[in-house]
């Protein structure tokens, strides 16, 4: 019995310590995959997700685009906002978006993607 | 003078409910955890202010079928045209590149793109997103 106690409790460390806590958006997105970036993000808490169809969420939470500017606005001048988008949406939409992030005040966003080993 | 002395009685904590916990709470971090590698790109929001240079960035348009122009000529493979990026920039033809996607062209075909030309060794390499009006 103690053996068994024992491996579950190192599982047990090791998710708590190895894995980050999902923070799922309440819509289905596939991010984009890379093979070839090398720079590797530990996932931020906040995360702005944006859907296929244009919706967004932050923190987990849904908002509309006019939400950005109050959701985001004591985000510090110098952290990148880390994205979460679908990989189907449009560079129009994604240039839209950008406009409305850089009026709420961030400069400096890092599209988050899928490592893929080729 | 009477001094009470307690006998200590010998409990045996029961070790089946500290497992139960332990169980529970072992499958909810299996669960809720996520153990995806994520690649941040880092792309500004608005203007950059790139250095006034002597040589001009070469733009390269991405297509919605995810093709890659670059003065006037499409490339269907990347390679070939990393290959022709990176004898100009040795030549001091070109200071960038930067990788301008079409409205149409998807975020996949975009990332696709910057991915498979940092690969072939193109850098310094940055995405127009369009906000800057140099949109042809």
């Amino acid at each position: 019995m103690l053996p068994l106690i024992n491996i579950v409790f190192l599982l047990l460390i090791f998710f708590m310590l190895a894995g980050v806590l999902a923070q799922n958006p309440p819509f289905e997105l596939t991010a984009p995959d890379t093979a070839e970036t090398q720079k590797a993000a530990q996932l931020q808490r906040q995360v702005l997700a944006v859907a296929a169809d244009g919706r967004l969420a932050f923190a987990g939470e849904p908002i509309e685009r006019d939400g950005l500017a109050d959701a985001l606005a004591d985000w510090p001048d110098d952290k990148p906002l880390q994205i979460r988008a679908d990989g189907g949406i449009k560079a129009e939409s994604l240039t839209g978006l950008f406009t409305a992030l850089r009026r709420a005040g961030i400069s400096e966003v890092d599209l988050l993607t899928r490592h893929q080993d080729p | 003078m009477h001094i009470e002395t307690f006998e200590r009685r010998k409990h045996t904590i029961s070790l089946t409910p500290l497992i139960d916990v332990v169980f529970i709470l072992l499958v909810f971090f299996m669960l809720a955890t996520s153990f995806t590698d994520w690649r941040p790109i880092t792309l500004a929001t608005g203007t950059t202010e790139a250095p006034a240079s002597e040589t001009p960035p070469a733009v390269v348009r991405v297509d919605a079928e995810g093709g890659l122009n670059y003065e006037g000529r499409r490339y269907d493979s990347p390679r070939e045209l990393a290959r022709r990026l990176n004898r100009a920039r040795d030549n001091d033809e070109i200071s960038a590149v930067i990788v301008q996607p079409d409205a149409q062209a998807t975020l996949d075909v975009t990332v696709g793109a910057l991915d498979a030309l940092s690969g072939a060794g193109v850098a310094p390499m940055s995405l127009a997103t369009g906000s800057n009006g140099s949109r042809p």
